[in-house]
């Protein structure tokens, strides 16, 4: 079967600085791969190339077979027109570590704003989809509120139901619950894990240990732009081989 | 109040009115174009390359290094100039006079707009992206909105700016509201009376604009 996003030695850089050394990754449908590592690791800009938020230098990356951002024809690469871009980054549903709901929209309307105009729904269709994906993340109540009115663990809860509207077939979470209060960090965790339960493909930048450990599939461990070390949750978690990742967790457990 | 004052407010007051109408509509008339060139350049500044950037930075930074009076002598003598030079035509000194007016505003708008746009976050218009809108979209459904909300108040006071200026096009001749009460004051030496009534005027108009722009300003920050 052939994988939804696959990523072939993928290389990005800031300038002079190579962020991202060569990546190669493969998710399969339906499964939870959480990406760790320590900040400056590449982890967040791997995620932001794949639904094109950065562009990269060379490589690779396909979701369901659909080549991203670039199209190469005889030796030479092309990047696609902004419109060809724009369709392909709905593919992915993306959910920001702040949250970047549009504060002049009430909860329903920042749903519903990508389904009208970008997938040209009609109106009705669209707040009836909107109200489906707030009532699944426990905000029917609350579609009318603007974000303001809204806590931190609501709007990023808002900001998973934009995403989640657009029927993508890969969901990215950049480290979703990082800006929250402590005590908000529970009920988005509780509604990623209900999503990967389900079945839905995820690709999760994360510090949330509990979550790689109990929802993941598979973990990856980034480290200075390359793939340090990738397995099964409970084979990295507890029996890591790389000593950076020995590290890492060494810390990330105090 | 005297008396001779309120009988010639009251024969010219077909005059009068005419002439407030002129101000009212070159006011309207330059805001409007003002506004629209002056969100293009900002959005030029806001996303354009260098070259443009630098080329919107030394137009905004001549016109508001100008003086208005300047301004409007530089159009109505300068311009006119030229044009009839290389053009065969020249514009009447209303044109002249919307022309500086509008250039002032156009500057004005385009500095509010391009800081308007650049301290909304950039995550707004990632966020836009990742639902797969579109560069126009974003600006249409997402910039726009909060930048017109954080412009207001500001392009209100700039507005105010305009109709005052309009009292400059009096010194190129165009028969704007000032004008007739300069002449209607020397010709009946009535200058305290008429003075003082071009000051309530000019008073109630911006004010107007003033309560108009609350308005706007109310219907915009329900969130």
């Amino acid at each position: 079967m052939q994988p939804i996003l696959k990523i072939n030695a993928l290389r990005k850089s800031f300038g002079d600085l190579e962020v991202l050394k060569g990546i190669d990754l493969e998710v399969e449908k339906g499964q939870v791969v959480s990406i760790i590592g320590s900040s400056g690791s590449g982890k967040t800009t791997l995620l932001r190339c794949v639904n094109l938020l950065e562009e990269f230098e060379s490589g690779q990356i396909a979701i369901d077979g659909q080549n991203m951002g670039y199209r190469e024809a005889g030796g030479r690469r092309k990047m696609l027109s902004e419109a060809e871009r724009a369709k392909q980054r709905a593919l992915t549903g993306m959910v920001f570590q702040t949250f970047n709901l549009f504060p002049h929209l009430t909860a329903l309307n920042n749903v519903t704003l990508g389904l009208r105009k970008a997938l040209k729904k009609p109106r009705s269709d669209a707040e009836e989809t909107a109200a489906y994906w707030l009532d699944r993340v426990g905000l029917g109540e609350r579609k009318d509120y603007y974000p303001s009115q809204l806590s931190g663990g609501q709007q990023q809860r808002v900001g998973i139901a934009r995403a989640l509207a657009m029927a993508p077939k890969l969901m990215l979470f950049d480290e979703a619950t990082s800006a929250l209060d402590p005590e908000l960090v529970g009920e988005v965790l509780q509604v990623m894990t209900d999503l990967a339960s389900e079945g839905m493909t995820m690709l999760v930048v994360t510090h949330e240990m509990t979550f790689a450990k109990d929802a993941s599939t598979r973990v990856v461990f980034m480290n200075e732009g390359v793939i340090a070390e990738e397995g099964p949750p409970d084979t990295l978690l507890t029996n890591p081989q790389h000593p950076r990742l020995q590290d890492f967790l060494a810390r990330s457990q105090r | 109040m005297n008396e001779d004052f309120i009988n010639t407010l009251i024969t010219a007051s077909p005059y009068l009115l005419k002439a407030l109408w002129f101000t009212i509509s070159v006011s309207l008339m330059s805001i409007f174009i003002g506004t629209a060139f002056g969100l293009l350049l900002g959005l030029a500044s806001a996303y354009g390359g260098w070259t443009t950037r630098l080329m919107v930075r030394i137009y905004v930074d001549i016109v508001r290094g100008i003086p208005g009076l300047v301004k409007v002598f530089t159009v109505f003598y300068l311009v006119n100039a030229v044009l009839s030079e290389f053009a065969g035509f020249t514009l009447s000194a209303l044109a002249c006079g919307v022309l500086a007016l509008s250039f002032h505003a156009s500057a004005q708008v385009s500095e509010m707009a391009r800081g308007a746009i650049q301290a909304l976050s950039k995550g707004q218009t990632e966020a836009g992206k990742a639902i797969g809108l579109r560069f126009w979209q974003i600006q249409f459904y997402v910039i726009y909105p909060q930048a017109i909300r954080q412009v207001l108040p500001t392009w209100v006071t700039s507005s105010t700016e305009i109709v005052k200026g309009t009292t400059l096009l009096s010194l190129i001749s165009v028969p704007e509201f000032f004008i007739t009460i300069r002449e209607l004051a020397a010709r009946e030496f009535l200058y305290i009376e008429f003075y003082g009534f071009a000051m309530l005027v000019y008073f109630i108009l911006n004010f107007s604009i003033e309560l108009f722009g609350a308005h706007l300003e109310r219907r915009y920050s329900r969130y």
